[in-house]
């Protein structure tokens, strides 16, 4: 397109220049003689070339004839004259022939048509702002005038044209119909050429233009620094704004090692330079220098291979000593002492009896405790070392105390020794309550007295529990009888309900009593099965002294006895007899199969039965003090008789509703003159004075049930004034607290040094600006890395400006 | 021969050899071994209240003047030096740690209204940014054309000016943007400004009608927080360092010092001698407080009154420290508040105080009454914060 481009540049001078007059005058020379730029005239100004320029130019002289042959199609009037059809040939076809002239006419018509057009503009704006037409002579013109649009070379009919006063680049194009499709490139820069030459619209007055840029300058002051908002918010959450360490960072840093403060170092002093002098006469200089001297030195030094290699031996002859002693370090570490090993195994030992106790059931227990005692057995029968019995004992004795050598006696005496304390074991397993030592075994008494002593203490037994169960007697009878005291008519406990929580105490104590009398009835009527048990124990310990053969343990096994009528071959017997099967034999024998074995045996020394039970060979003990069963009274029962007419819940109810009674908002109720109305006849109190004690009565109870503890059941809080504690207190909240119980918790924790750890109390007492008097504090400064690190992680720690609790 | 026990205490036993090895505490922490506390920790702040209006002695200097000191400046730079203008046109340094004048610096004709000492080489006078090293200013920023009161630059952000000018307003520039960006009317004129040094967006003015107005620039729609107390106009205002409180002084003649959210001053200062205070300065390290009065001194005094001067050892440092969190916890409780707010007042000081409450308590009064005859909603109450603005122009 040859012409395209002249034509391009001059239809967007014509869309720029949209309110300014284009002067056909070169701008130098209209401007001669002014000392300023000037702005292009305002729609409220008139060019100053605006009149001239229109009378200029006649609207005859302005469209010539050749004129209106080119463009004579376009006015409504002349349409035979020119291009009679509109169709969209037409369109083509003039476009055709502009292209055509462009080339060929001459620059001045296009001056002259355009400076015609601008003309008509100027009118228009004219008549925009005045609001009425400039003048007679021109309105007259405008007669002539009849288009609706400026009238150009370049200008299409309003039909095509959106706006109908301007021609764009859409329209051109689509002057061109299915061609336009073709042009490809060029026709999208056209596009785009259309979209940057967009109007430019007048300048704003400056007042509105002032204020619009203060605007701009207000929004993004705003937005500059509100970056501020997040640093500023941190700092003041923060609770120690620590700015001495601000300004520490921020300031020269003193130098932290030696090595650094040798690094800058330069001499300014005289005495300074003097040392420094000194020192590098004497190459004693810090730093490289006498480095590199001891280099130097070094490298004149040569060595012989016979130097190196001598001190390579002695080298390794060192690191093998060292290695052996590190060897021997680490065995002699491991070697433990004996007494270690013996701890070690009595851990072992203990863990494991431990371990099979916790196992819980109870044949594991009976298992290990009956190997135990069956080693301690063995260990026993194979010494007799508790027994004189032995032929070089027998011996000894035979040859008479005198003559024996003092090594003999002592062994005697330690064999008496032994005896004696496994006889006084066996004893002290016997009393009631005592409690021993259950590792080693217990034995029957070698002599024939001991043999009646269990007999002896089961009677003494017997008429303990006789003794004790005539007492209950008594007692039972006189609660029945009820031998109490009379019921007091006066105080606390003569109030209805107090009354009422004795008689039903009363008659508890007698249903007790009545079934403590059943049971000692029950218990004097079959004495009889309990004397044939201890006559059999009695018969039994006989057989098992005249059987001859030793047993161990508590004193006789009658349960072992009765299950084992032929027990002539004992030994045998206990031989052939593994643990296990012993342990079964034992646990059928005993009475409660299910009861655990100390238990029973408890049990049954109680009931003063005199029933004894061999259980694994006194393996439980200290176990008597259990609570005595089947005696009639529950532990419930026995507190109950214990703290009989002591109702303290009754008590506390009325030591609270004292307490309460005292405390209440005093109420007034109005009360009768004496004398009025206290006839004989007229006992009635008046009706307002009825419902005013009502009313006092409701208050009352109202403020009472308004107390806390009005439904706290066993609870007294006392609502007392307490003026000392009055000024630890506050009515209301302090400001920053939202909730009581944050203030009290705040409150409760003690600051000082004596209640807390130091750590703490410096955390409680930091002040809430740090800084140090003498140190100019400089105004905060916003650093891009600080910025950063607080965006990122959150943490305001991080950031330098905010003050970090240092412990 | 009396045997002497010396108090002997072994190094080993009290140092510790690794840093994981506890320390060795001399006591026993057990709560049951100290009882009330909470009593103890009571009478604790009571006497360190009580100690601390003891030794509340806030006056450390004062450095004569030949006249009325009208304009005070601190160089950034240095902590030691005060500047003051005087209403006789001379200009003097002042050396505070001395006590002593070092430079004296006559030359006006007339009364000296503003100095200021430059750090980074711009100087400013009304709302022209001068060079200092040029004859002419760099740029002018107009906006009205009302006597500029005070001008300040904001340390946190150097672009931001702030004015106050005597056609009641505040005016804020970006130098940025070459431009004013906004101005504030309020009822009253501002007499000075001062930028919260660690909060960029926040300022304070000191306005005619006893007050300082703190306000947030981007919400300049009502201020942040109304700082009361004074009886007669507010003619100066200077923040610490620390941006945590701010100085003021009065035509009342008191200095007054606020935290810079508090709404009522946490320090009164006044003499007998001191008249209408005009200027007052923090010092650089927020711990003095300058002040230039009417009656031809300039006034070092202690930011904190009952602060000791000089160095402190470490012990006494956490006593301190331990008594001011203590105060601070138990400020609440009436005995303890009461001896804490208790200030001296000159009778003429207290008497306006008391007027003045007197006047607001009645139309307090009044107001409630209009409301209360008023149909629901048909009286519009503003908030302290915002009766005085009379609007925002852009």
């Amino acid at each position: 397109m040859g012409g395209g481009s002249s034509f391009n540049r001059k239809r967007r001078r014509d869309i720029m220049d949209v309110y300014q007059a284009e002067d056909p005058d070169p701008t130098e020379e209209r401007q001669a003689g002014r000392q300023f730029d000037s702005l292009g005239p305002t729609p409220y100004e008139m060019g100053s070339d605006f009149e001239g320029s229109d009378e200029e130019i006649d609207e005859e002289t302005a469209f010539t004839a050749k004129d209106k042959s080119q463009y004579g199609g376009w006015f409504p009037e002349d349409a035979d004259a020119g291009f009679s059809d509109e169709d969209a040939g037409a369109g083509d076809l003039s476009a055709e022939e502009h292209e055509a002239s462009d080339g060929a006419s001459d620059e001045a018509a296009d001056s002259e048509a355009e400076s015609e057009s601008d003309g008509e503009r100027h009118q228009q704006v004219l008549a925009e702002v005045t609001g009425r037409q400039a003048g007679r002579q021109r309105q007259q013109k405008q007669k002539l005038v009849t288009e609706a649009y400026p009238e150009s070379e370049a200008n299409l009919p309003p039909v095509q044209n959106g706006s109908g006063n301007d021609l764009t680049v859409a329209d051109m194009m689509r002057a061109l119909g299915k061609d336009g499709a073709k042009l490809g490139k060029v026709g999208k820069q056209l596009a785009k050429l259309a979209k940057a030459a967009a109007p430019v619209g007048p300048a704003l007055p400056g007042p509105i233009q002032a204020r619009q840029r203060r605007r701009a300058g207000y929004e993004a002051t705003t937005e500059e620094v509100s970056k501020w908002q997040d640093l500023v918010k941190a700092n003041r959450e923060a609770p120690t704004l620590d700015l001495a360490k601000l300004q520490q960072r921020g300031g020269p840093q003193a130098p932290s090692t030696i090595a650094s403060m040798t690094a800058g170092f330069k001499p300014q002093s005289e005495m300074e330079k003097d040392i420094e002098a000194m020192l590098l006469a004497a190459q004693a200089a810090a730093g490289d220098k006498s480095e590199e001297a001891e280099e130097n030195d070094l490298v004149g030094k040569a060595l012989t291979v016979e130097e190196v290699r001598a001190r390579q031996q002695a080298l390794a002859r060192m690191r093998s000593l060292l290695l052996r002693h590190a060897d021997k370090a680490r065995h002699l570490k491991k070697i433990k002492s004996k007494d270690f090993h013996r701890r070690t195994i009595r851990a072992a030992k203990a863990k494991a009896k431990k371990a099979g106790e916790a196992e819980g059931d109870e044949e594991g227990y009976l298992r290990l405790a009956a190997e135990q005692a069956e080693l301690e057995r063995a260990k026993e029968r194979l010494t007799l070392r508790h027994k004189n019995s032995s032929r070089w004992a027998r011996r000894a004795l035979k040859r008479g105390v005198n003559v024996m050598d003092e090594g003999t006696r002592e062994a005697l005496d330690e064999q008496l020794r032994i005896g004696q304390e496994l006889r006084r074991k066996v004893e002290r397993v016997e009393e009631p309550g005592s409690s021993g030592d259950d590792s080693d075994d217990g034995t029957d008494a070698s002599d024939q007295d001991d043999g009646d002593k269990p007999a002896e203490t089961t009677g003494g037994r017997d008429k303990l529990s006789q003794r004790a169960a005539k007492r209950m007697r008594t007692g039972a009878l006189d609660i029945l009888q009820g031998q109490d005291a009379e019921a007091p008519s006066k105080g606390l406990l003569a109030l209805p309900f107090m009354r009422r929580a004795l008689e039903r105490q009363k008659a508890t104590a007698q249903a007790d009593a009545a079934e403590v009398l059943r049971e000692l009835d029950r218990q004097d009527a079959g004495p009889d099965g309990d004397d044939e048990t201890g006559d059999g124990v009695g018969e039994d310990d006989e057989q098992a002294w005249g059987s001859g053969r030793m047993v161990f343990g508590g004193t006789i096994q009658p349960a072992t006895q009765q299950a084992q009528p032929a027990a002539d071959s004992g030994e045998s017997s206990d031989e052939f007899e593994d643990a296990e099967a012993r342990i079964a034999r034992v646990t059928q024998d005993t009475q409660p199969p299910a009861a655990a074995l100390p238990q029973s045996k408890a049990t049954a020394r109680a009931a003063a039965a005199g029933v004894h039970v061999d259980e694994a060979d006194g393996l439980e003990d200290g176990q008597s003090m259990q609570p005595v069963k089947g005696q009639g009274m529950t532990q419930r029962e026995l507190i109950a008789a214990a703290f009989a007419g002591d109702d303290v819940q009754a008590q506390f109810d009325a030591d609270k509703a004292a307490e309460a009674e005292a405390e209440a908002p005093p109420v007034e109720e109005p009360s009768q003159l004496p004398g009025w109305g206290n006839w004989a006849d007229r006992q009635r109190e008046p009706a307002w004075l009825l419902s005013a004690k009502a009313q006092a009565q409701k208050k009352r109870e109202e403020a009472l049930q308004a107390r806390k503890d009005a439904n706290m059941k066993g609870v007294v809080i006392s609502e007392r004034w307490d003026k000392k504690a009055s000024k630890y207190g506050t009515p209301s909240l302090p400001f920053p607290f939202k909730s009581r119980d944050a203030y009290e918790r705040q409150m409760r924790q003690p600051m000082g040094s004596d209640y807390n750890t130091s750590l703490s109390h410096r955390n409680f007492i930091r002040p809430a600006v740090l800084k140090d008097t003498g140190v100019i504090i400089q105004p905060i400064k916003f650093t891009k890395q600080g910025w950063q690190l607080r965006s990122d992680s959150g943490r305001l720690a991080t950031y330098p400006g905010i003050g970090r609790a240092h412990g | 021969m009396v045997k002497v026990k010396a108090i002997n205490r072994s190094e080993t036993e009290c140092t510790r050899e690794r840093s994981q090895d506890l320390r060795k505490v001399h006591k026993n922490l057990d709560p049951a071994l100290h009882p009330f506390e909470r009593a103890v920790e009571y009478t604790r702040a009571l006497n360190a209240v009580k100690l601390d209006r003891v030794f509340a002695k806030p006056f450390v200097a004062a450095f004569p003047h030949q006249d009325g000191v009208n304009c005070l400046a601190r160089n950034p730079k240095q902590l030691n030096g005060v500047v003051s203008g005087s209403a006789d046109g001379l200009v003097q340094l002042w050396d505070v740690a001395g006590k002593r004048c070092l430079r004296r610096y006559p030359g006006h004709e007339g009364a000296v209204t503003g100095v200021s000492i430059t750090s980074d080489g711009l100087a400013c006078a009304q709302v022209d940014i001068w060079d200092h090293n040029r004859s002419d200013p760099v740029s002018s920023l107009p906006w009205g054309s009302d006597t500029v009161m005070s001008v300040r630059f904001n340390p946190a952000e150097p672009d931001l000016i702030a004015s106050t000018a005597t056609d009641r307003s505040l005016v804020l520039y970006d130098l940025r943007s070459s431009t004013a960006v906004r101005k504030l009317i309020m009822r009253t004129k501002s007499n000075a400004v001062a930028w919260n040094p660690r909060e960029a967006f926040n300022l304070t003015v000191a306005n005619e009608d006893c007050c300082l107005y703190t306000f947030d620039i981007r919400k300049l729609k009502t201020a942040t927080c109304v700082h009361k107390d004074f009886v007669s106009a507010v003619m100066d205002v200077d923040y610490a360092p620390t941006g945590r409180e701010f100085v003021a002084g009065g035509y009342d003649r008191s200095v007054r010092i606020f935290a810079h959210n508090g709404g009522h001053s946490r320090e009164v200062y006044h003499t007998k001698r001191m008249q209408r205070v005009m200027a007052v300065r923090f010092s650089g390290d927020a711990s003095y407080v300058f002040s230039g009065s009417d009656d031809m001194n300039l006034r070092v005094w202690k930011a904190n009154a009952s602060e000791a001067q000089g160095r402190l050892l470490p012990r006494q440092l956490q006593q301190r420290a331990y008594n001011a969190a203590l105060i601070k916890r138990f400020r609440h409780l009436p005995e303890i508040r009461r001896i804490e707010r208790h200030r001296h007042l000159p009778a003429p000081l207290y008497k306006a105080a008391r007027l003045r409450r007197t006047m607001i308590d009645a139309d307090r009064r009044r107001q409630d009454r209009r409301i209360a005859h008023s149909a629901p909603g048909s009286v519009k109450i503003q908030p302290a914060r915002k009766a005085r603005i009379i609007e925002e122009q852009e």
